[in-house]
């Protein structure tokens, strides 16, 4: 039904960052994810009687921040708010946020490539705090305990206007988002861990008519679900219209086991939160100064990195975008560059060569190892020299692809453990004189296949390449045997 | 200087106190079991203390002796017992806020005003009893039993803050803490016949004291002079980076307080508080009359003065306070810390919050939560919780223009004097009334006190006069506070239900 052209989707995003702060929000206590339960936590964070909220200014620093970058009108005044309800790992019983005035107003994300680019409106930006862990079954009894490390972790919130339309538009909103939080610094952009949370109000409508219900989606923990989830709630909401029936509006769960989304219970979808003004905080001020000076420091965001490196190196799309996602992961690669020192550049296929290198074959092994990107990049200066080796053909790619496995795969530093799988792996046969006599004997094997490339079949010179190979154990210098192969054709 | 010795320990005042401990007259050890010997004998009667810290009392006196005997200079509260109000944390100590949801907590940690005190080698020896949360005029509203006014043992000390009021009174601690969100210092020092200031909202950091009503509380001394507030609030006042409410403000005044000269001062009665009749006590405003004409015989001028919105402020400040305490109590809950009701394994968590609150708070308490959530909840936001913030922002500037004109604002504290125990127990409307020359302090943010003038003309209770002020100009009541009382010396008196110190 998906594919009805009389339905359309309307897709708003609301987005919830984790600062990488140091400390909470309101209170001193570290921000940091595995300490044992309740351990990061003070009479603040624990909502003990007499206990005040104190605003840390790192959070309103990443909050402007991100509002430069969002193109967001950073406010001059903004006001704190209680959000009000019961839930046993809020514990003051509401929580700090932003009402009606928020840090910032306004602003756009770019999504989309090519013909399918787009502007989506950011409405508001806003700063709160987060809510600890319920953990159930963690008790004798298989009672649910409380963890309230987490419980003041600030937070940015950040809510896009209904502009997009697809379950990939959606998916793309998030990674483009989550690539300027990540290189701003102030998220470190873990979906899977719930460093970055997304929510999507889905609802449907036929073009020209007024917007329909739409439904909240939570639990979306990877762009897959994202886009997964979006997909099947357009179908779902679709479905019922189709039928003559109505959306009730809810807040549903998207369940990826049984790939649905379903309701959450009732009583959830019937708060009233009673916001008003949180009268332990005075308004937050920023100074036009403050905001002047973080403008200044704004570092260069992906889409202005991914274009430099598109028309400066010539790299496609898609593997700039593979390379902006992380910028631990673009800053190595520019890094390698420069030492690597190809004179020119912009002229040279190196800087493409190692971009694709780095994204297909190194970053296969890289997944399946589970090793964090700092150790690649402590390894690109090798990994740079086994790149030119492979493209010179003077590495196979079966040997490229055993030495990064066995590399990837020791507990030693990657740099060294590639050294030594190479070295294991066998100096590649690059002697001219070895060449030619395993060229003779492979020649001398195949007579049909000599008869047939001398009457003109000369694409199979790639056979006789394959067969000098196979009989070196794969470690030839595949393009010298590819000369020394048409050289004693041709004789 | 011998004589300003004598007597006997519980009927010096704190500077005479912390004068003999620094002077070597005597040592805080024998200040603070003098003290404790009193409230054992006393206390059974008044009931102005929820826990008494008897051993812990003592070992910090005995602090303060040994750092005397290595020669170092004692501060300016050097062994002076203080009681502490429920609803402030002192670390190690309960802290219930007369509250049964709160049975079994220990504060870990002491209110800054707490630790300001005893950076000053105050002694806390107490936690005292109040309206559940602060919220009352009588110290009725006690999950642990009322206090007793020490002038009649049978009526009421008035309230939030009555067992500070009524330790004060009845000599038990020579100052006291109080927290006051529309009166609770100044009423019940009224009713007990002693000082009591409310200082400018933000003047003292408010941390660890249970919120009330955020935008309205303030810690204050409770004390038998202006003088002795005074420096109480000397060693309170200041900017805390754990209270984001909290200010440095304009500098107090160092050294003791100086009684005002009267000739000059300009004392403003409004209209609408000499308009009251609802349950004004003729003879409270008699007597507050006798004292406003012997202030302008002494030169001081008195003016009338006209702040309209005066009359909305009950009704104001019931919104304001009741939003703000339907979400400061909501961490209440039974889950974490305090009193949770026994808990069936089918019950859902929403029924342990409900069945644990119901069984935790009180009457009053209960009402004011449910006040307070209709005020904000949806639909009803702007007819209540907005209208009343923005009748609260005008009756300040009201307030300020009228303080424009003179040094303060002067009349009753409280309508009537100590009642009798259970008698409005059943009127919350007329317990509500009884606020209404306190609270506009609190709306406003303005600095208040009340201080005892002459007693009533036929009970002979007490009677207090409120004096308030503009932003930070505490140092300025409290020196007009002080030519009043010298004005009005008289015997020295002390309650005539118990047993004289
Ligand atoms: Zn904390």
């Amino acid at each position: 039904m998906t594919g009805s052209p009389t339905w359309q989707a309307v897709i708003g995003l609301e987005v919830h960052a984790q600062l990488r702060t140091q400390t909470k929000i309101f209170c001193g206590c570290a921000v940091r994810f595995g300490s044992p339960a309740n351990t990061d936590v003070c009479p603040v964070c624990l909502g003990l009687p007499g206990a005040l909220p104190v605003l840390n200014a790192a959070a309103v620093q990443m909050a402007v921040r991100t509002g430069l970058a969002l193109g967001c009108t950073i406010q001059a005044v903004s006001v704190f708010s209680r959000k009000n309800y019961f839930y046993p790992d809020l514990p003051k019983g509401y929580q700090i946020s932003q009402g009606d005035q928020p840090i910032c107003l306004g602003g756009q994300l770019q999504i989309g490539r090519g013909d399918h680019a787009k502007s989506a409106r950011i409405e508001r930006i806003h700063l709160e705090e987060d809510a600890g862990k319920s953990l159930h079954g963690v008790g004798p009894g298989g009672q649910t305990g409380v963890d309230l490390n987490r419980a003041g972790t600030p937070l940015l919130e950040i809510v896009g206007k209904p502009d997009l339309s697809t379950p990939q538009e959606a998916a793309e909103y998030v990674e483009e988002l989550r690539a300027i939080l990540v290189h701003l610094g102030v998220c470190d952009g873990n979906l899977e861990q719930g460093s970055l949370r997304c929510d999507a109000n889905v609802s449907v409508h036929r073009p020209g008519e007024p917007l329909g219900i739409r439904c909240e989606i939570k639990n979306m923990n990877s762009y897959r679900n994202i886009r997964d989830a979006v997909a099947y709630e357009i179908e779902r909401q679709t479905e019922v219209l189709v039928h003559g029936g109505v959306i009730v509006q809810q807040t549903r769960l998207w369940n990826p086991d049984q790939g649905r989304t379903e309701p959450m219970r009732s009583k959830e979808n019937a708060n009233d939160y009673r916001y008003f003004p949180e009268p332990d905080l005075m308004p937050l001020r920023v100074q036009a100064a403050e905001i002047a000076l973080a403008r200044q420091a704004l570092p260069e965001l992906p889409s202005e990195i991914r274009q430099r490196l598109q028309g400066d190196y010539g790299l496609s799309e898609g593997v700039a975008r593979w390379l902006v996602e992380e910028p631990q992961r673009v800053r190595g690669y520019e890094r390698q560059l420069a030492l690597g020192g190809a004179a020119d550049l912009g002229a040279s296929e190196l800087p493409s060569m190692f971009a694709n290198f780095l994204m297909s074959q190194v970053n296969a092994a890289w997944v399946r190892s589970q090793r964090p990107w700092a150790d690649v990049d402590a390894a690109l200066d090798t990994l740079w020299t086994l790149g030119q080796q492979w493209r010179e053909g003077q590495l196979s790619n079966k040997m490229l692809a055993q030495v990064l496995t066995q590399a990837f795969t020791s507990l030693n530093s990657l740099g060294d453990s590639l050294k030594t799988a190479q070295a294991a792996a066998g100096a590649v046969v690059s002697d001219v004189q070895a060449l030619r006599e395993a060229v003779a004997t492979v020649i001398g094997n195949f007579p049909k296949e000599v008869e047939r490339y001398r009457g003109g079949q000369v694409q199979i010179a790639g056979f006789f390449v394959g067969q000098v190979m196979r009989v070196l154990g794969g470690k030839g210098d595949a393009k010298r045997i590819g000369m020394l192969v048409h050289e004693a054709l041709t004789q | 200087m011998a004589d300003e010795f004598s007597g006997a320990i519980t009927t010096w005042d704190a500077s005479t106190i912390a004068r003999a401990v620094g002077e070597g007259v005597c040592t805080a050890e024998a200040v603070t079991a003098a003290h404790l010997q009193r409230i054992a004998a006393i206390d059974p009667q008044v009931q102005a203390f929820i826990h008494v810290d008897t051993s812990r009392a003592l070992a910090a006196a005995q602090a303060i002796d040994a750092r005397r005997a290595r020669g170092e200079k004692l501060g300016p509260l050097a062994g002076v017992p203080v009681a502490v109000k429920d609803q402030i944390a002192v670390a190690g100590l309960p802290q219930t806020a007369a509250s049964k949801i709160l049975q079994g907590y220990i504060a870990p940690y002491d209110a800054t005003a707490v630790a300001l005190l005893r950076a000053a080698d105050a002694v806390v020896i107490g936690k005292t009893n109040q309206d559940e949360f602060g919220m009352g005029s009588s110290t009725e509203n006690s999950a642990w039993g009322p206090t007793h006014n020490p002038w009649d043992l049978q009526r009421i000390p008035g309230g939030s803050s009555g067992g500070s009021a009524a330790a004060v009174a009845a000599a038990l601690a020579p100052i006291a803490l109080g927290t006051d969100t529309g009166g609770s210092i100044r009423q019940p020092a009224a009713l007990c016949g002693v000082s009591g200031l409310k200082p400018t909202y933000g003047r003292v950091s408010r941390y660890g004291a249970i919120a009330f009503a955020s935008s309205l509380d303030q810690i204050g001394p409770m004390a038998r002079s202006p003088a002795e507030l005074a420096l109480v609030l000397q060693v309170l006042a200041g900017l805390d980076p754990r209270d984001a409410t909290s200010e440095q403000g304009p500098a107090l005044a160092s050294g003791p307080l100086i009684a005002a000269d009267l000739q000059g001062v300009r004392l403003g009665v409004p209209v609408q508080w000499r308009g009251v009749r609802e349950g004004q006590d003729p003879g409270v405003a008699a007597q507050v009359q006798a004292t406003l004409v012997q202030l302008a015989t002494a030169g001081a001028k008195i003016v009338e003065v006209d702040v309209p919105l005066l009359d909305a402020s009950v009704a104001c400040y019931y919104v304001v306070a009741t939003a703000e305490a339907s979400a400061n109590l909501a961490r209440y809950d039974g889950i974490r810390f305090g009193r949770r009701a026994a808990w069936t394994a089918q019950a859902t968590v929403d029924e342990l919050y409900a069945s644990s609150r119901a069984q935790g708070f009180g009457a009053e308490v209960q009402r004011r939560i449910l006040l307070g959530t209709y005020a904000l909840s949806s639909g009803y936001y702007d007819a209540f919780y907005k209208k009343a913030s923005q009748v609260r922002r005008l009756l300040t500037a009201q307030l300020h223009a009228a303080l424009a004109q003179c040094d303060a604002l002067v009349g009753p504290t409280s309508p009537q004097c100590a009642w009798p125990l259970g008698a409005r127990t059943q009127e919350p409307m007329a317990m509500y009334l009884m606020d209404i020359f306190t609270i506009s302090a609190n709306l406003a943010g303005l600095p208040a006190l009340s201080l005892p003038v002459l007693p009533h003309p036929t009970s002979g209770l007490p009677i207090g006069l409120q004096l308030l002020g503009a932003p930070w100009a505490e140092w300025r009541i409290l020196s007009i506070a002080k030519a009043i009382s010298d004005l009005q010396p008289g015997p020295q008196r002390w309650p005539t239900a118990v047993e004289a110190p």
